[in-house]
């Protein structure tokens, strides 16, 4: 979920860096609300969402022990 | 200094490549420069009166005192009382247990834990501080030059100049006699001109003897620790359901939460900005 940068430029960062996984843009400005639905206040914040479309777990910050914590907690490994 | 972000790093990098080439490296420079960093790390303990000037492009001097104190492994008071206008007093302290920075003006201190064995710690000094907790690491690999000699405080030095990042250098000044750095200037150019900073270190000692209760913090009366804003509190809750969402990826085409969900065990959501 891109917050707030032109379309170029994200398909340039996606091509440099061989992201594996989908990118939405999330809009710029006011366009921008996704951030606000998911309460974020700081970047990177992340999101785990189980099939049923409810929150597993989330977080903010780069804390990969964390999110390995949270797969596992979750059964998937 | 502030520790640099990253991107800030990058520009250093690239600078410093710049201010690699043959011909602006020399070893005197790189030699004092050196020898002045391993004297300071070597010591157990380190204190100095400190003398400070800023001038921004244009603006009249501000001047403020100060002291250093510093012993291994982890205590260090720093204080440095400036005029009002300048931002006032601030204190940096390490007690042993944590690092606190306490602003005169907000009355309030930031908090954190200290580690057992810094290499560095964020405040406003160049080089010195970091030298004594961690040595060379904070030079940059090549690049010192001798650029000539000047007299500091009645005190015969070596002038040495190193460019961390364009637009931006710091002159030490280096005791003929005891190797230790008795004044940094740092220029750092910008559009409207150079801002200068000159921070002037006099009586300096290393080695004397040094106890823990002389680098405790106690917060003056009514300071207040100053809170980090709280990035969790508009979250959704765990087991709550995650906002559904329509939004089209580069080059247009829509996609909905609950479609990347179909036929999944659970799908992670990144919230990024390249800035």
């Amino acid at each position: 979920m891109n917050a707030n940068d032109p379309e170029d430029r994200v398909k340039k960062y996606i091509a440099e860096n061989n992201f594996t996984f989908k990118v939405v843009m999330g809009g710029r400005g006011e366009q921008y609300t996704l951030g606000k639905a998911y309460g974020v206040l700081a970047y990177p914040t992340n999101y785990l969402v189980g099939p049923d479309g409810k929150v597993l777990w989330r977080g903010v910050g780069f804390n990969e022990a964390a999110l390995r914590k949270a797969l596992a907690d979750a059964g998937l490994k | 200094m502030d520790r640099r972000q990253a991107s800030a790093t990058v520009l250093g990098a690239a600078a410093f490549l710049l201010v690699a080439v043959p011909g602006r490296t020399d070893a005197r420079g790189e030699e004092l420069l050196r020898g002045a960093m391993k004297k300071l790390h070597a010591a157990e303990s380190y204190s100095a009166t400190l003398s400070i000037t800023n001038a921004g492009p244009g603006q009249p001097e501000v001047k403020s005192q100060g002291s250093l104190a510093a012993m291994k492994p982890n205590f260090l008071r720093v204080e440095i009382k400036g005029p009002a206008d300048a931002g006032g007093s601030i204190l940096f302290a390490a007690d042993g247990k944590h690092y606190n920075i306490y602003i005169a003006q907000a009355n309030q201190y930031l908090r954190e834990d200290l580690d057992p064995a810094p290499t560095e710690l964020r405040g406003q000094w160049e080089a010195e501080v970091d030298a004594f907790f961690g040595g060379e690491r904070g030079l940059p690999k090549s690049g010192a030059t001798h650029v000539g000699t000047a007299k500091v405080g009645g005190v015969e030095c070596d002038l040495v100049k190193i460019e961390p990042a364009k637009g931006r250098s710091t002159t030490y000044a280096i005791g003929k006699r005891d190797g230790l750095i008795h004044q940094t200037r740092i220029v750092i150019s910008t559009p409207e001109g150079n801002a200068v900073t000159t921070n002037t270190l006099t009586n300096i000692k290393l080695n004397q003897p040094k106890k823990p209760a002389e680098f405790a913090f106690n917060p003056p009366e009514g300071a207040r620790l100053f809170e980090r804003p709280n990035f969790d509190g508009n979250l959704v809750p765990v087991g709550k359901p995650a906002p559904d969402f329509q939004l089209p990826q580069p080059g247009g085409q829509l996609l909905s939460l609950e479609k990347t969900l179909k036929e999944k065990k659970a799908v992670l959501i990144n919230f990024w900005f390249y800035g």
